[in-house]
């Protein structure tokens, strides 16, 4: 039986829409979901954007509401995998850095809050499977912003070792006053919508959401195969804890061993979904590292984030744009790099600025950075086998 | 599927801290965790970690890792950190942090993820291999035990520091309690070609009969297994069921292999 | 003895948890960053905190943080040029 495991469904809830083909189609257009502030006060913070949901999506408030909220999306969906999701020896594993981190403002501020114990990533995951119905192996990953890759990677172990026959995998990060003052006072935010790879870039902006994915060892007939999880690598920069590493030498590492354990070689992938937050040192790091293996100029494939229209929406970050890639992969087209004019890396890198059909776009390699110095690289693959 | 030991532990807990070689009680109630309690190499900065990070670092050092040459790296060393509250110490601290004069702190702010734990550790000790921050409620420490002899029978990596650790301090909760215990996980074969002597050997089996006694502070029971040679022949062992959200029937037995004829006890 | 510096320099081992160190330790003309207490980014941005916190001055660019912060003494200098003329005392 092969080990590479297969995505079989998929969902998500983002600023720029709910459900995939809204965000994409959002996307396609080139809105940006990084707006003016609504649910928090302007003039507070380091900026006054930020990527919030969408009126569409006033009815999941919270992060329970939104993990749950995804994941019941994802078992409506139609594919027959989803169906059979219900029935099967299901397990969780949540992607989150904060959780339900309104009960944690509460818990600070209010001594004898009555709080739901949600603020805990694994009680959310424990609450949102037990919402699900899922009998399987339930955990939670906290990774910062390398979260949702990881947690990724952790389904597909859990797979492998038969410790169930189909995983969900849910990442989900909420903003609040704390992650506005916490990134305004590590001056790491951009007054406006953020420019990633861009040579003016000043910061990230901040977003939030939720995306589920349903992944399987062994797929069957009924099951439309999104994509597959082809290889991964993990590795930690041992240099700072929020500042990425100069040289990008964790990052390099990470794709490395992404790319070998794909047993694929830099020339077979079609295109890059970046971390590109937009930070004067994240996107240099970043350039370092993937010029390093991909060795530049024309040999490159293109490169592009999506933060600059879902804003970087932290430990959901690595499940929203793994579904937003399968889609990609779906339509053949590289999304523009939303936010970029003029690209100002200090490698060559092959970033576009208008959205980029492709005769061919079964590969795809998704790198994530996170606070800690954790870098992670993900290989999916469209080809069935 | 590869065979797995133990080659070290360490602890940082309500008792004392130690390793397998010693063990050294508190003198009084716990106290503030101070640098050179722990090792005589500088770190300067120890006094910057939050109280998670202190406790994770400490059990960490007490491992005795082999020192590392300037500009080498350990990719084969895997880094795991179960942690049931994770941050909550430092995430309130950061909160009421924003309300207080001057704004909020952003060193606070580096400190409200667990996952800084993992950055501290591979900073201190070079680890450039993956690493990852597992919760599972009360059972988390257990969880990262169990996965990091996963990933190295399963062959992804030749070791793996298992830590599981926990902190909360009085401003945060009415019971303030504070423990880490870190355990190193490796491949046997690579460790015999190293000629070093293993404290246990772990192995996996499917649990009998489905009734499974799950040990109190389980990580506790492990460490003071392994730190005083079980106190009996070796041999001694340790029955360690799957963390129960896993929902698996398995069993994790700890064999000592670190008898003491003595028979001193921990 | 310039006590805005040994006021300073019990703010700052305080505000960084330099716990090792004792005021006597802090030489008042060495640069703070870079070698000796090996500070950082993070550390930059915390004596920012400090500074509102204690004399009210809100440092909000980069350039004048990164002069102000150079040495114990260009900070005491720093905080008496912007502090506000009356009331806090030293």
């Amino acid at each position: 039986m092969s080990r590479r495991c297969a995505i079989v469904g998929m969902d998500i809830i983002a600023a720029l829409g709910v459900g995939a083909e809204a965000v994409w189609s959002e996307m396609m257009r080139k809105s940006c979901g990084i707006r003016p502030l609504m649910r928090f006060p302007r003039g507070k913070y380091a900026t006054d954007f930020a990527a919030e949901l969408p009126p569409e999506a006033e009815g999941m408030s919270g992060a329970y509401a939104l993990a749950a909220g995804v994941g019941r999306r994802l078992l409506d969906g139609s594919a027959g995998g989803a169906a059979r999701a219900r029935t099967a020896r299901t397990g969780l594993v949540l992607a989150t850095t904060k959780a339900e981190i309104g009960e944690i403002e509460r818990l600070a501020l209010e001594p004898g809050a009555e709080v739901t114990g949600r603020h805990n990533p694994y009680v959310l995951a424990r609450d949102v499977a037990k919402d699900l119905g899922f009998s399987g192996p339930v955990m939670a990953v906290s990774n910062a912003c390398a979260s949702g890759l990881i947690a990724i990677v952790q389904a597909v172990r859990l797979l492998r070792r038969g410790a169930a026959e189909m995983m969900v995998v849910i990442g989900v990060d909420v903003l609040a006053d704390f992650i506005l003052a916490g990134f305004s006072a590590l001056n790491a935010l951009s007054p406006r919508p953020c420019r990633p790879y861009d040579a003016g870039r000043d910061g990230l902006s901040l977003g939030e959401g939720a995306a589920a994915l349903l992944i399987t060892l062994a797929p069957r007939q009924e099951d439309v195969v999104l994509g597959v999880v082809a290889g991964w690598g993990i590795a930690n920069d041992a240099c700072h804890i929020t500042a990425p590493s100069r040289t990008g030498d964790g990052l390099r590492a990470a794709v490395t061993r992404a790319l070998a354990a794909a047993n694929l070689s830099p020339g077979d992938i079609h295109c890059i979904n970046g971390h590109g937050t937009a930070t004067l040192y994240n996107d240099a790091m970043e350039a370092k590292a993937l010029h390093g293996v991909f060795g530049g100029g024309e040999r490159m494939p293109p490169l592009s984030s999506l933060k600059g229209y879902l804003g970087h929406t932290l430990g959901a970050a690595g499940v929203i744009e793994t579904v937003l890639c399968l889609v990609a992969m779906r339509e053949r087209t590289v999304p523009a790099c939303l936010g970029l004019e003029r690209l100002g890396v200090e490698r060559p890198l092959n970033v576009p600025r208008e959205h980029l059909p492709l005769q061919r776009l079964t590969r795809v390699l998704s790198v994530k950075c996170g606070f800690g110095g954790i870098n992670a690289a993900l290989v999916l693959d469209g080809e069935a086998e | 599927m590869r065979r797995t030991v133990i080659t070290a532990c360490g602890c940082v807990d309500e008792g004392g801290f130690g390793n397998a070689r010693s063990w050294t009680p508190w003198p009084g109630g716990v106290p503030r965790l101070r640098w050179r309690t722990f090792s005589d190499q500088p770190f300067d900065r120890f006094g910057r970690l939050d109280l998670l990070c202190k406790y994770a670092v400490a059990a960490v050092e007490m491992l005795e890792l082999p020192p590392f040459t300037e500009g080498e790296s350990r990719p084969d060393l895997a880094l795991l950190l179960g942690s049931d509250n994770g941050s909550l110490d430092t995430d309130v601290k950061f909160v009421r942090s924003i309300h207080e004069p001057g704004g909020a702190s952003p060193t606070l702010f580096s400190y409200t993820l667990p996952s800084t734990a993992l950055g501290e550790i591979a900073i201190r000790h070079h680890i450039t291999g993956p690493s990852a921050c597992v919760m599972a409620g009360p059972e988390s420490g257990p969880l990262a035990l169990w996965e990091g002899m996963a990933w190295v029978a399963e062959g992804d990596v030749g070791g793996c520091i298992c830590v599981g650790c926990d902190a909360v301090s009085a401003s945060v909760a009415d019971a303030p309690s504070a423990h880490a215990y870190a355990f190193l996980v490796a491949d046997e074969a690579a460790v015999a070609t190293q000629g070093n002597a293993p404290l246990a050997r772990l192995a996996l089996s499917p649990a009998p009969d489905g009734k499974i006694d799950r040990p109190q502070r389980p990580l506790r029971q492990l460490f003071r297994l392994l730190a005083s040679g079980g106190g009996k022949a070796p041999g001694a062992a340790l029955y360690l069921p799957a963390p129960a959200t896993l929902n698996v029937l398995q069993v994790m037995t700890v064999s000592n292999l670190n008898g003491r004829s003595d028979g001193r006890a921990g | 003895m310039d006590e805005l510096v040994e006021t300073l320099k019990k703010q700052i081992i305080e505000a960084l948890s330099l716990e090792e160190s004792t005021p006597d330790d802090i030489d008042p003309a060495a640069a703070l960053f870079g070698a000796g207490l090996g500070l950082d980014s993070i550390d930059a941005l915390e004596l920012v905190v400090m500074v509102e916190k204690h004399y009210g001055i809100r440092i909000t660019e980069l350039e004048v943080g990164r002069q102000a912060f150079s040495s114990v003494n260009t900070l005491a200098d720093f905080i008496r040029k912007n502090r506000e003329p009356c009331g806090e005392s030293e």
